[in-house]
């Protein structure tokens, strides 16, 4: 008998060429990172580092535009500065902490430095008191410049791994289905993002609409009425429908995310196993429900201009009743198709959680999202 | 023109199972090897999906011959499914890598079964 090799069962898995991404994310990565270690971190790191450095007197001994060497039209300031500490005549030509990466002020800003430190100036310079021959003119560590440099570093970094992780993917470990813990599943409801989006859209357009109310109301009472008024009243009703919609909308979603919720203690991970026993301890039932497990299937496909899905609830198997608080015990049959999930195609299984009462618009309808797989052991053929 | 054949003694299997079967060439050189895959492919609504769950190499030694061969299906695969929008189905698929020249080709479809039973005495 013959065994397969390499066998792969990540369906979903995306072309074994995806990794081919992974030089050109790495790239990026390495550049932005590179990008802000050289214009925010090291000269940061340096700028809190001088903090404890000595401030002594100086004097600009030398202070002149120069040509940045192997640039023919790039000048920049040449600045040297001499300093005594100790009885030791030393000199210094560090200007600040500036990476020379954003030095592009170009000759504008080389001439306001020599204007700002001619020859022959008395200044104060920072040395580091332990090793004196470090010095520095100016504890700045860099332009405005900077920030906009290193967020597009911070950027590059992002995408870079971003595009990195996606090479990875077909190289990531399958998740382990055996013998995870229980988990305790919250209903799939709206996510918080949803909800805070929706009561955001309904403060932000109705908190414009009130204020410009308040304004309306200010100028008939200090004005008087007007046929203009009359206008913006019909303009503002119809921006009121659409605001009154947003605020019921809200409503809705915040209900539908805060209203309780019975939760379900499940064995393994919530992933449930063909062939096995299901064991389910629910949690805050305060009427009696009924549990079902339900196979949905799920397409997706695209042409040219469009991208479309579907979804059909194509099974229902009832998993039990309960009226209290307490523990489900349900054989799950063998022959139930596996969860299947590839890059459009799905076929996922759920716990439909619903209240007995008023079957047609239940109190509580609620789901809760497993993985079914295949278990026990088979016949062979 | 190169021929290849491939018979299955079943053309189903239980996951797990072992499928055997018989490939055939006939190729004007010797092929590098044979290789059986076990494939599968998405049908229905959405966007057709295929891939490779694993392959088997067989040594070829000669330009024309036959071989025999069981093959172990893995015991975590989906079985093959007709559904309202998705369908999964399965295939082996038998291949002559020949050097210098196009590979030949031949499927044969097969059904992975989903219902079984649970061992006697088992849960």
């Amino acid at each position: 008998m013959s065994v397969l090799r390499k066998i792969d069962l990540d369906f979903s898995r995306p072309s074994k060429w995806a990794g081919c991404v992974i030089p050109f994310g790495l790239a990026f990565l390495l550049a932005g990172s590179a990008l802000i270690w050289e214009i925010l971190l090291h000269p940061g790191l340096q700028r809190l580092v001088s903090s404890s450095w000595t401030a002594i007197p100086c004097q600009i001994v030398r202070s002149e535009l120069v040509k940045k060497p192997g640039h023919d039209s790039w000048m920049i300031a040449r600045l040297v500065y001499a300093y005594e500490f100790k009885g030791r005549k030393l000199s210094g030509s560090r200007i600040d902490f500036q990476s020379e990466l954003i030095g592009l002020g170009g000759a504008g800003e080389a001439q306001n430095l020599i204007a700002e430190y001619p020859l022959g100036k008395n200044t104060v310079c920072f040395i580091h008191p332990g090793d004196p021959s470090q010095a520095v003119l100016r504890r700045d560590w860099g332009a405005g410049a900077k920030w906009f440099v290193g967020g597009f570093g911070f950027l590059m970094a992002l995408a870079g791994s971003a595009v990195s992780m996606q090479g990875l993917r077909p190289w990531r470990s399958v998740r382990r289905k055996e013998n995870l813990p229980p988990v305790l599943l919250q209903p799939d409801r709206k996510s918080t993002g949803t909800w805070l989006a929706w009561l955001a859209g309904c403060l932000f357009w109705n908190g414009i609409l009130l204020g410009l109310l308040i304004c309306w109301i200010l100028k008939i009472r200090d004005q008087g009425f007007a046929w203009t008024d009359a206008l913006a009243f019909l303009f503002g009703a119809f921006f009121s429908v659409i605001g009154l919609g947003l605020l019921f909308a809200a409503i809705g979603a915040s209900w539908d995310f805060l209203r309780p919720a019975v939760k379900l203690l499940i064995e393994n991970g919530a992933v449930i196993k063909t062939g096995e026993p299901l064991r389910l301890r629910c949690i805050d039932v305060r009427q009696p429900v009924r549990l079902e497990l339900i196979c949905t299937e799920k397409a997706i496909w695209n042409d040219t201009r469009s991208h479309s899905d579907e979804e059909a609830e194509v099974m229902s198997i009832s998993v039990g009743e309960l009226s209290d608080d307490g523990e489900l015990r349900f054989d799950v049959p063998f022959d139930l198709m596996p969860s299947f999930k590839s890059q459009c195609n799905f076929i996922t299984w759920r716990l439909r959680l619903r209240s007995l009462e008023d079957a047609e618009k239940p109190a509580l309808d609620d789901s809760y999202p497993v993985e079914l797989i295949r278990g026990g052991s088979p016949c062979p053929s | 023109m190169p021929e290849l054949s491939l018979v299955l003694e079943s053309s189903s299997c239980l996951p797990g199972g072992n499928l055997r079967g018989r490939i055939s060439w006939d190729c004007a050189k010797t092929p590098r090897r044979l290789i059986l895959a076990l494939k599968w492919r998405t049908e229905g609504r959405g966007n057709a999906e295929s891939g490779c769950v694993g392959e088997l190499h067989l040594p070829c030694r000669a330009a024309k011959g036959e071989a025999e061969f069981e093959l172990e299906i893995p015991p975590r695969i989906p079985p093959s499914y007709r559904g309202r929008l998705v369908s999964i189905l399965w295939q082996i698929e038998a291949r002559a890598d020949l050097a210098f020249a196009f590979d030949c080709e031949i499927s044969r479809d097969i059904d992975i079964l989903g219902v079984v039973s649970p061992e006697p005495g088992g849960r």
